[in-house]
């Protein structure tokens, strides 16, 4: 059916304008408008030339232009393209087609952007509030223009709602939103039969700090900061891909220094992400040598990023423009790094020799494919499923290109899987980082970045230690921030999660939840 | 099996105490030194993104510790210094400072804490993790973390404390046997850190509950953040 490029055949149609035709790197990006009328069609027509979502999003232009603006990101694997489908809508009633049926990795965003703007996704399957709670009024979008954020928002009566699972000898066992242990707040119903999970359901987004608000109207150089503190421990990454979205709104390109410095911090950041976590799953079946091992060997990594960086969280280094702050001890470090790669092996080998770790974690919490495929799964957690999706290969950005590594993959989707992947994907960092630290060469840390143009949109991507970090800005005026998104890899892999808990106990639920090892504060924001 | 054991055996131990702290307590607290700053110079106090620095003062509680003071400086009369525990003179709470100096007594050997992430961006709370990793061994000092308030002598409190965990801190906090010792940790439950108030946000936890002691840092380091909690027993 469709043998020319998506883009050609609606950039000649009528009602349809292609924007923009840019390339970034190896990347080309194509902007295209589309009337509200033919949205499906074309959100259909990208499906089916094998496009995958990448992150959806609105604006309040109502000010400026009398209008509200949906943008919806698409990536095309394998020919290094990013798509921008943009579709005005009316400021008096906005409303378009769901395409939540369609691709159904959309679901949480089109009912973030109906809490936060009042955008009503027409056919969405599911339409309960997601972004506010209960005892938030009906009526108020904080994410609209005339809201202004520090409004103090009266609370009304409201409660949780769920999705009701009824039958004889049902039990819901009600969990959160504070934890026993130090873990992040979120609420989880579980609807049991004995000791079977049937349905588990969630509330989210406690710790929501109305990050995309507080960026608005903030310059490029303080979002930043912002940036960096979506979530601790993709600080790193968070941090780059919003650069990243800068400096392609201001069209520069980075110092090659610069990018390789990034890279190092990148990957520092994930492999002592997955070093945390293989100790940590080990705490879900309580096999203590794996705890303590893994923590002693993330104290390591943290105290080698304090000596490289001078933080622990890698803070402080990434600009839009390049880096500000030079690495230092790096031979040293680079020589450590081997070490750390001999003390992950012993101590892995000791944890797949251990019988009873095995037999808990195998065919426990299984991601099949078709369901991490379907709903746009993301990181290690779709890779152990046999999704080879990798942005830092599908969608090369920073200094990836130049170096040599391979994307590991599991089959069976399970905890064990998961485990096994982040060991894998460890080894691939170890290489990464010795031909990063190897091949840094001399040169400027930064380059200025010019006035940005206003009302323009760019993304800038990472893929961090959990998948997909996708920053999305729309620059104002005076080089300030219009409309700044974040679809983190928490929020794509949080709605999968549930998924793969039913048919497995309560007590494998800790278990199931550190494999995926999700992120509260990226979600919630 | 035999592999696990023969490690277990090879291991040293590791844990340190906190004189011997290898890495000191992480990116610093600016600190402006008046005899080479400029009169008329606004340049820091432009550049502050909280609002900390005011007047050539930095206020600790408000610092996320970005250091974009630091390098706006035109003569360099800005340089950093370890960050400081606070330990609040004027505790708000009606029980009175004779039962909390009765608890302090009662706790000097042994402590319980539970733990609140009222909003943070789960940076402080992996350090707070890290205070139970073998090298700090926050146990070595007879204190744990507990899962129920019911049990605990002290809160810790990450975050901002946002809407929707507001209710949940205040309702832990009334589950604490009082008096209850609060300590924040990080610059959100400092002061709110870059999100100040706002729809969302609300301010720090010092707005919430009588704090004891703020360990500001963004994170704090494991280090500073069990100092912090010393410091609140008077152990410090
Ligand atoms: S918030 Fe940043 S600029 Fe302000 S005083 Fe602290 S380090 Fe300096
Ligand atoms: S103080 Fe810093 S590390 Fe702690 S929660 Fe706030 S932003 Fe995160």
């Amino acid at each position: 059916m469709c043998n020319q490029p998506f883009w050609k055949v609606f950039s000649e149609h009528p009602d349809c304008d292609l924007i923009k035709i840019t390339t970034n790197g190896a990347v080309r990006n194509i902007k295209l408008g589309v009337p509200v009328s033919k949205f499906s069609e074309a959100v259909d027509m990208l499906k089916k030339q094998g496009a995958f979502l990448v992150t959806m999003t609105a604006t309040d232009k109502r000010q400026q232009f009398g209008i509200f603006t949906v943008y919806t990101v698409f990536a095309l694997p394998g020919e290094n393209t990013i798509i921008e489908l943009k579709v005005v809508l009316d400021a008096e009633q906005p409303s378009y087609p769901s395409i939540t049926p369609l691709i159904p990795a959309a679901h949480w965003l089109e009912r973030e952007m109906k809490d936060m703007f009042g955008i009503i996704p027409v056919g969405h399957p599911d339409l309960r509030r997601l972004a506010v709670h209960g005892d938030w009024p009906e009526d108020i979008y904080p994410l609209r223009k005339d809201f202004a954020a520090n409004t103090v928002v009266p609370r009304v009566t409201g409660k949780l709602e769920f999705c009701s699972v009824e039958g004889e000898g049902l039990f819901q066992v009600p969990v959160g939103p504070i934890h026993a242990g130090i873990i992040e707040p979120g609420h989880f119903r579980f609807f049991t039969f004995g000791e079977d999970v049937i349905d588990l359901q969630a509330q989210l987004f406690y710790t929501h700090r109305g990050i995309e608000k507080a960026a608005e109207g903030k310059h490029y150089a303080d979002a930043a900061l912002v940036a960096e503190r979506i979530c601790g421990v993709c600080s790193a990454s968070h941090s780059v891909a919003y650069a990243q979205a800068i400096e392609t709104l201001a069209g520069v390109a980075v110092p090659k220094r610069a990018l390789y410095i990034r890279t190092i911090l990148l990957e520092m950041e994930r492999l002592y992400n997955h070093i945390g976590d293989i100790g940590n799953m080990c705490a879900g079946i309580g096999f203590s040598f794996g705890i303590s091992r893994g923590a002693m060997l993330k104290e390591r990594l943290m105290r080698m990023n304090m000596r490289l960086t001078g933080h622990r969280y890698l803070r402080g280094m990434v600009i839009p423009g390049g880096i500000q702050k030079d690495v230092a001890n790096t031979s040293e470090i680079s020589s450590e790094l081997k070490e750390v790669e001999q003390e992950l092996k012993k101590i892995t080998s000791i944890m797949l020799a251990s019988q009873s770790l095995v037999d808990r974690m195998r065919t426990t919490g299984i991601l099949p494919k078709e369901v991490a495929l379907a709903l746009g799964a993301v990181g290690p957690a779709a890779r152990a499923s046999g999704v080879k999706r990798d942005l830092r290969t599908e969608l090369p950005y920073g200094a990836y290109a130049d170096f040599a590594f391979k994307i590991p993959t599991q089959i069976e989707g399970d905890v064990l899987s998961r485990l096994n992947q982040r060991i894998e994907e460890s080894e691939q960092t170890f290489a990464i980082l010795q031909q990063a630290f190897l091949h840094l060469s001399e040169g400027a840390l930064a380059v200025e970045l010019p006035n940005l143009p206003p009302y323009r949109t760019a993304v800038g991507y990472t893929e961090s230690a959990r998948g997909a970090n996708v920053h999305w800005v729309m620059s104002g005026p005076d080089n300030r921030i219009f409309r700044y998104m974040v679809r983190s890899a928490s929020h794509c892999n949080w709605p999968v999660l549930p998924l793969c808990v039913p048919g497995n106990i309560v007590p494998d639920f800790p278990l199931i939840n550190k494999s995926f090892e999700l992120c509260y504060a990226c979600l919630d924001r | 099996m035999l592999n696990l054991v023969k490690s277990l055996i090879n291991s040293r131990i590791i844990t340190e105490d906190s004189t011997s702290w290898g890495e000191g307590f992480g990116r610093g607290l600016p600190i402006i030194h008046q005899e080479s700053c400029l009169a008329d110079c606004p340049k820091c106090e432009n550049t502050c993104p909280t609002g900390a620095l005011k007047n050539k003062v930095i206020n600790p509680r408000g610092c996320i510790f970005c250091h974009s003071c630091l390098r706006s400086c035109p003569v360099n009369a800005i340089t950093e210094t370890e960050i400081p525990v606070i330990s609040s003179s004027v505790s708000t709470e009606q029980l009175g400072q004779e039962l909390r100096s009765k608890l302090k007594k009662d706790c000097r050997r042994s402590l319980h804490i539970r733990y609140v992430d009222a909003g943070s961006c789960n940076g402080c709370d992996f350090e707070i993790n890290s205070v139970t990793n073998p090298v700090y061994d926050i146990q070595q000092y007879g204190i744990d973390f507990v899962a129920s308030p019911r049990h605990a002598d002290m809160l810790l409190v990450t975050g901002s404390v946002t809407r929707n965990l507001e209710i949940a801190l205040q309702k832990t906090y009334e589950a604490c046997p009082k008096p209850t010792l609060v300590v924040a940790v990080g610059a959100c439950a400092c002061g709110g850190g870059i999100f100040k108030e706002a729809y969302a946000a609300g301010g720090g936890v010092g707005k919430h509950l009588p704090v004891d002691v703020y360990v500001p840092g963004c994170p704090p380091t494991p280090a500073l953040i069990i100092k912090g909690i010393l410091a609140a027993i008077d152990r410090g």
